[in-house]
């Protein structure tokens, strides 16, 4: 049998709560452990874009190249970059009008992710989202993935995003269940990151737990550490550095439960 | 089935990726199509005196700005915090538009 290639979008409703951590964490240890990764920068703040370092291979080939395009086939593939951190790792850069697309409200608009994803050459592609409700970015990622991640902070910012990010997930099923559409898209669990190791707050504590009730809550905690806002300063992977290897064990031990 | 089908797309004449066509427009900007103009209901209106413009109330609105989402070399923000400081009633963004005026002003 043919193992097929994974799809996973990194998604919160709240900013702030590791979404860009987890999605680049995923990214790069996938691609470290041998995977062909294509990251998706689907934020128009271009955070992860940022910290990778990238620039799109000419003007406007970003992936709003293929938001705004009814027939992006393949464009996925052309528009991935190389990644300096590792030789598995691409990215398909954003940039900041790709906020223009979230006023298209084409037909169909919604499927050109998926379509400009269909053939690419890579194990798995991860997703970074915006923190929108719904809205066409959201909905090209839900049709362009086969399993979900939800990003949390032990707060209630990351209690919040998560809650709402379940309801357009949820919601998006029904809208698929009542055009008779197959729902592929699964609930791979939560990731909750920037932990502290120390005494934690009661406010952390109680996160934690409605975290957690959802049955959803990946382990381990990822633990917070200095060192992730500084490489994102300087465009590098913490991995490379021994302040981050317990961030990269939190990590690696999620990147084996949530990636087939 | 016909014996003419291929048995895959044609990879070479795939259209080559472009940008959108509003690529150059900013989100500040950027506004959608205007819709189709309709021609406006007939109301029979009864007469009534001629109002002036309704007094605005309220705040004044802000001047449009452009959000400066640059990240900065250290050095530079420590200037930029000198120089502000330095000023009675300076303001960053007053000392950064200064600054960019005098350096890159043509006239």
């Amino acid at each position: 049998m043919i193992e097929s290639m994974q799809t996973l979008m990194v998604y919160s409703e709240s900013g702030g709560v590791s979404k860009t951590t987890t999605a680049v964490s995923i990214a790069m240890t996938a691609a470290g452990q041998g995977r062909r990764t294509v990251l998706v920068d689907l934020d128009p703040r271009a955070a992860a874009t940022k910290w990778l370092d990238v620039a799109p291979s000419g003007e406007g080939l970003h992936v709003g190249a293929i938001l705004g395009d009814d027939d992006p086939q393949g464009w996925g593939e052309d528009l991935a970059v190389q990644s300096n951190w590792s030789n598995n790792l691409r990215v398909i850069p954003s940039a900041r009008n790709v906020s223009n697309r979230e006023a298209d409200r084409a037909d169909h608009a919604e499927l050109r992710l998926r379509t400009a994803l269909v053939g690419i050459s890579a194990d798995l592609v991860v997703i970074d989202c915006p923190n929108r409700q719904g809205g066409p970015l959201i909905l090209s990622a839900l049709n362009a993935a086969d399993s979900i991640v939800y990003a949390a902070t032990a707060s209630s910012d990351g209690v919040d995003g998560v809650a709402g990010a379940r309801r357009t997930v949820e919601q998006f099923r029904l809208s698929r269940e009542r055009i008779g559409a197959p729902v592929t898209l699964s609930e791979a669990g939560i990731v909750c990151g920037r932990v502290q190791e120390t005494i934690p707050s009661r406010p952390a504590v109680a996160s934690t737990d409605e975290l957690r009730a959802t049955g959803m809550l990946l382990m381990p905690l990822v633990p917070e550490r200095a060192i992730i806002q500084e490489v994102r300063l300087t465009g590098e992977w913490y991995g490379n550095y021994r302040k981050g290897a317990p961030v990269l064990s939190a990590y690696t031990k999620i990147v084996n439960q949530v990636i087939r | 089935m016909s014996d003419q089908q291929q048995d895959r797309p044609d990879l070479s004449r795939r259209r080559k990726p472009q940008a959108a066509p509003d690529e150059r427009v900013d989100p500040v900007d950027y506004r959608q199509r205007a819709p189709t103009p309709q021609a406006a209901p007939v109301v029979s209106q009864a007469p009534v005196a001629t109002a002036g413009a309704a007094p605005r109330r309220g705040r004044p609105r802000r001047e449009a700005t452009v959000p400066f989402s640059t990240r900065l070399a250290p050095d530079v923000l420590e200037l930029i915090d000198a120089a502000s400081a330095a000023e009675d009633g300076a303001t960053i963004r007053s000392v950064v538009e200064a600054a960019i005026r005098e350096k890159y002003q043509t006239k």
